[in-house]
């Protein structure tokens, strides 16, 4: 765990730089994935990083909106409005960030003509690349840390020798990038790696999450992460039996 | 690999049942929901481990004095530019929730005469710990200033944030724990 570089008198947050430097990597990997599909990868750098800034604006917004009357009792104003831009995390409403970076992307998409599903394809690695790197921040900040454990590989965190899900996480998002880089070059149709995506990424979550000593909760004790994670699977196999041919079609008459 | 649409909607099927079970089989423990009992520990979910200090008036204080209260522990030093930041924030936190939230400064390594005037020069008028052998930071685990400890009105830690925080995640946060 190294939540704060401290440099002299500047104080930096090693989880937000990894998640930086995650963002970049996932960019720059996704703009090469679109150029193997045919795309510009200068769109790709743009839709990402839009979607990007737009969500995380939005989340920001919405919380300060939502909140309004705790920034009203911050004087003076000038240290309202900075507490309301201020670059620590924790007071955004994600929902929202993530759901006004989804229609920034498809605005996007729409605007420049781009095949929406090649794009998922290009996006999808890219992606799997953000997730490992999410999840090394969580390593670095000692948030979505593992219940206790006594394994030889068990670190100690928060005051007990724990599972290290975090790499877990991240070894498993490395693995992903991996299969879906190599799997880029096949003859795919459209929109299929990136339902592999889904697919993989989903039945992390559903394996790994049950390690975890923090999980967000839904109905009092199912981890919320791991029903959002089913969901996805769920989606991204009901695509392939809606691409797949009938029986009648297969079968000679 | 499934071949047909009717191979997929069983797969699916299939998947949708056994990751339900799944599901159903981790889901968390309600002992580990409820950590009431825990020995204490400067962790998420484990009731606020206990000290004595005194405060720069002389007074003993301690986690025990805020019962039945939410309580924000702030570890500080007055060398520590974010730490200085946040001081107008907890201060206004202090006023706005007065009787219903506490918020305990403790202060780190420094002596009596560097601290005092600082706090009068901030106009800090929460209590202000002094923590001269780092002994208490050392006991909750202090990495990084300036550090906090949300605490609930139950004594249970629910967040710990290390390096500085914006002024409406301190207000918002004793506000949702004093339950506005």
């Amino acid at each position: 765990m190294l939540p704060v570089l401290q440099i002299g008198p500047v104080a930096v947050r090693a989880p937000e730089l990894a998640l930086l430097a995650g963002l970049w990597l996932g960019l720059e990997i996704a703009s090469r994935a679109g150029k193997r599909h045919g795309l510009d990868p200068d769109r790709i750098y743009s839709i990402g990083f839009w979607s990007t800034l737009g969500g995380a604006v939005a989340a920001r917004a919405a919380f300060v909106w939502m909140n309004l009357s705790i920034y009203q009792q911050i004087q003076p104003v000038s240290r309202a409005l900075l507490s309301a831009i201020s670059l620590s995390p924790g007071t955004e409403i994600e929902w929202i960030g993530l759901l006004v970076a989804l229609l920034i992307a498809a605005a996007l998409t729409r605007r420049w003509k781009l095949p929406a599903l090649r794009l998922a394809d290009a996006f999808s690695p890219g992606l799997a690349a953000m997730a490992a790197a999410v999840s090394f921040a969580n390593l670095l900040s000692g948030e979505a840390y593992g219940i206790e454990t006594s394994l030889p590989w068990g670190i100690s965190l928060w005051g007990a020798q724990r599972h290290p899900i975090q790499i877990y996480f991240a070894l498993a998002f490395i693995g992903i990038l991996v299969v879906l880089w190599r799997w880029q070059d096949r003859p795919n149709p459209a929109g299929m790696l990136c339902q592999w995506f889904l697919i993989f990424s989903g039945m992390t979550i559903l394996l790994i999450e049950p390690l975890r000593a923090d999980s967000p909760l839904v109905l009092n004790d199912i981890r919320a992460p791991q029903v959002i994670a089913l969901v996805l699977v769920l989606a991204a196999m009901g695509g392939f039996a809606l691409r797949a041919p009938s029986r009648a079609e297969v079968s000679p008459p | 690999m499934p071949k047909t649409r009717f191979d997929w909607i069983i797969i699916t099927a299939l998947a949708a049942i056994l990751g339900s079970l799944w599901i159903g089989m981790t889901r968390v423990q309600a002992s580990a929901i409820n950590p009431t009992g825990r020995p204490p520990s400067p962790e998420l979910g484990f009731p606020t481990p206990d000290f004595t200090l005194q405060t720069l008036d002389g007074k003993a204080i301690r986690p025990g004095d805020f019962a039945g209260k939410p309580l924000l522990i702030n570890f500080w030093a007055t060398w520590c530019g974010p730490c200085r930041a946040e001081i107008p924030a907890l201060e206004l936190a202090s006023q706005q929730y007065r009787d219903r939230a506490g918020i305990l400064g403790i202060n780190v390594q420094e002596p009596p005469a560097l601290v005092a005037p600082f706090v009068t020069e901030f106009e800090m008028t929460y209590p202000v710990a002094l923590d001269a052998q780092a002994e208490i930071a050392h006991a909750y685990r202090v990495r990084a200033f300036p550090t906090s400890f949300f605490v609930n009105a139950q004594g249970i830690i629910v967040q710990i944030e290390a390096g500085a925080i914006s002024d409406a995640l301190i207000l918002k946060r004793l506000g949702d724990l004093a339950g506005e």
